[in-house]
């Protein structure tokens, strides 16, 4: 607002910072239109406040640019970030792995890998971040995959049911071209929402996933479905050559439990 | 503030002071409250064990025993008891160890197999502490809010999926819904999103256009070019069409079925609906005698040194003593419906593709006949119903139609009353998808 200061009036000490002065000529109503705008002012950067405070309470917008996920987020950020704290860590989740036929999965052991399964199952801690390799990929001889899976969730099924429901990675023979193509392949695997379930039968080893473009936040996009439970990213073709390079491209060789699949019981007579 | 203004004259030739605008900044530190990050909660990171709201029927210390009358047969109930089946009684499961049918706690008699088939608890049987999501169960039978009513066409409106509920007439005409107790199967589905990022992007390759690789003896000392590319080139514009991701709306239509409240507030004031007082705020002489008439009837129930047992729907007897009240017991019913509903299944997990076969028992617990019996239950979307797999031992009229999830209504209408004591039983089968 102006100062309007006229030169007949005696000058006075400034007690405060912002000063109004109106003229004693002034009237009345030119006084009340000065607290009609202020009380306006108020009111505005009132309800401002309030629709910031209102706005705090909704869900996130992910929309603008400060997505969850990106391409170049590196694996196991998520369980680092700060609102990953009151998370427990060094949990065994049991992991299923399946692909299109062909294809047999081996997770790191003693410096090689593990017998390479079909249907290979194993206990991931959840919070760290497993290397596994791919074999037998269909129409490509030979070639290899290296992805990653996260684990950013666990899931909570009944004493005595854990091997029974385990979390599935299933990928499809689409994820492993692409991903031999050069490309970044990501899933955001989700536990659905039984309220807001697509009304479709589904096998525990469909592959069919809800794909997304590039503008949109994959984590968030899975959290609004459910609640996200592992990250797994397929790109990587080769392990380093170096061995000194084996343990950053394994990140570490996190601890893992195997799975064994119960042998059938010989029928008796 | 206005008040302020109005009064202090120095105002007018004065100043505004700065507090008024220190005032202002108080408005706005204020609102921010600090409850304003409450509402946060990062996707992608879990949600907590039990932050959800899920019916929390009660869990008997045993955790294996239903909080829920005991499954019999109708011929179970009748024949062995003369006397009138108890009424409003609810015999527990727990109470019944000397009964036959108490030897198999926990499970339901089939009227197929003789064998004991387990059943599924109303709640998930956890062990005590141990956390569990809520959307890993797949769960049926309940009444989510909107409360299921009876419409005026006889229609159930707020029958919600997942909502399994029964509506009867009594003898007295009143119309009355029961919901069932909720049953939950341990059933997790998962689902994935991918996304494919590579260095083509919008139609534009982002990358080395060349790299200069000499050619001779290696070894020269020439510093050759990295494969890092150290600088990322972002678009400034890209003609990224927005696709239809899913169809899904996590905020289910809520049915406007005609469920107006005000029709309670009419029965609230009913009671004063005979008294002028009520809108004149003054009492006309008129009501001295309704009002003499409720007092009396109010000594009329006083007595000393004796029991009185009140019964609804049943005249008071008329005292003339005078007495006052030295105690007051309140002796409660079970239940104030004359029906109880109760569903079970007969697994308590359930892999995609397995059968489950569900059990829906109505009996009636009241003392009186009622009528106009009519069960509905309609399934979640990740329950089907297999075709003709339903069966009522009770003569029945069963439809069928889509509900808003995906997956079916059921109704069956029984064309006969229920006696007191007598009971109904429904099984059908769903597929798990």
């Amino acid at each position: 607002m102006m100062q309007t200061r006229p030169k007949s009036m005696h000058t006075r000490p400034r007690t405060a910072a912002i000063t109004i002065d109106v003229a004693e000529s002034s009237n009345r109503a030119e006084a009340l239109v000065y607290m009609f705008v202020l009380a306006l002012l108020i009111t505005l950067l009132s309800s401002v406040a309030f629709n910031r405070v209102a706005a705090a309470v909704e869900p996130l917008d992910t929309s603008g640019r400060h997505p969850l996920y990106y391409k170049s987020l590196p694996p196991g950020a998520v369980w680092q970030s700060p609102a990953a704290v009151t998370m427990q860590q060094g949990t065994f989740q049991p992991v299923a792995f399946s692909g299109p036929a062909g294809t047999k999965f081996s997770l790191p052991l003693a410096g090689s890998h593990s017998e390479e399964e079909p249907e290979l199952m194993a206990g991931l801690m959840v919070g760290a971040v497993y290397r596994f390799r791919i074999t037998g990929i269909p129409n490509a001889i030979g070639a290899e995959l290296y992805p990653t899976v996260e684990l950013i969730g666990r899931i909570y099924p009944p004493r005595g049911l854990e091997t029974l429901y385990p979390i599935p990675i299933n990928l499809s023979e689409s994820d492993l071209q692409e991903a031999l193509d050069g490309n970044l392949v990501t899933r955001v695997v989700y536990l659905e929402d039984p309220q807001t379930a697509i009304p479709l039968a589904q096998q525990r080893t469909e592959s069919r996933p809800i794909d997304i473009p590039l503008d949109q936040d994959a984590l968030a996009t899975a959290d609004s479905f459910g609640r996200p439970v592992a990250i797994v990213r397929l790109g990587s073709k080769s392990p380093p050559r170096n061995p000194a390079l084996s343990s950053q491209f394994y990140f570490g060789f996190p601890a893992w439990a195997p799975i064994y699949k119960p042998e059938p019981m010989p029928e008796t007579p | 503030m206005f008040h302020c203004f109005a009064s202090c004259r120095s105002f007018y030739r004065g100043t505004f002071a700065a507090g008024t605008l220190l005032g202002t900044m108080v408005v706005l530190v204020g609102c921010q409250s600090p409850t304003a990050t409450n509402g946060f909660r990062l996707p992608g990171t879990p949600n907590l064990p039990g932050m959800h709201q899920t019916p929390t029927p009660k869990l008997t210390p045993g955790g294996h025993t239903p909080a829920v009358p005991g499954v019999k047969t109708t011929a179970a109930i009748q024949p062995e008891q003369n006397e009138i089946a108890q009424v409003g009684y609810f015999g527990r499961l727990s109470d019944r160890a000397d009964d036959q049918a108490g030897v198999c706690q926990g499970c339901i008699q089939s009227t197929d197999a003789e064998s004991c088939q387990t059943w599924a608890p109303a709640t998930p049987v956890m062990a005590m502490g141990q956390p569990y999501d809520p959307q890993e169960f797949l769960c049926n039978g309940g009444d989510t809010p909107p409360a299921a009513r009876v419409m005026v066409n006889d229609h159930v409106g707020g029958l919600d999926p997942q909502d399994a509920v029964v509506h009867y007439t009594t003898e007295a005409g009143d119309i009355a819904v029961q919901a069932s107790n909720p049953v939950c199967l341990y059933s997790p589905r998962f689902g994935a999103i991918r996304q494919v990022s590579g260095a083509v992007a919008g139609e534009k390759a982002v990358g080395l256009r060349g790299t200069f690789q000499p050619v001779g003896p290696n070894g020269i000392g020439l510093t050759q070019p990295s494969l890092v590319v150290g600088e990322s080139l972002e678009l400034a514009h890209a003609d990224v069409a927005r696709r239809v991701d899913a169809m899904r709306d996590r905020n289910r239509g809520v049915p406007v079925e005609g469920i107006v409240q005000p029709l309670l507030a009419e029965d609230a004031l009913e009671i004063l609906a005979t008294l002028d007082a009520v809108s004149l705020n003054r009492l006309d002489e008129s009501q001295i005698a309704i009002l003499k008439q409720g007092a009396v009837a109010a000594q009329s129930w006083m007595i000393r040194d004796a029991v009185e047992v009140m019964i609804e729907s049943i005249t008071p007897p008329v005292l003339t003593r005078d007495a006052k009240v030295e105690g007051f017991v309140r002796y409660d019913f079970p239940d104030a419906g004359r029906l109880e509903i109760m569903k079970v299944a007969d697994k308590a997990h359930a892999q995609q593709g397995d059968e489950v076969s569900f059990a829906i028992h109505v009996r009636n617990v009241g003392d009186s006949a009622v009528s106009h019996i009519e069960i509905a239950d309609s399934l979640v979307g990740r329950l089907e119903y297999i075709e003709d797999s339903q069966h009522c031992d009770r003569q029945a009229e069963f439809t069928t139609k889509g509900n808003a999830a995906g997956s079916v209504r059921m109704q069956w209408t029984l064309a006969d009353p229920l006696a007191v004591g007598e009971a109904a039983k429904i099984e059908f089968k769903c597929r798990v998808r």
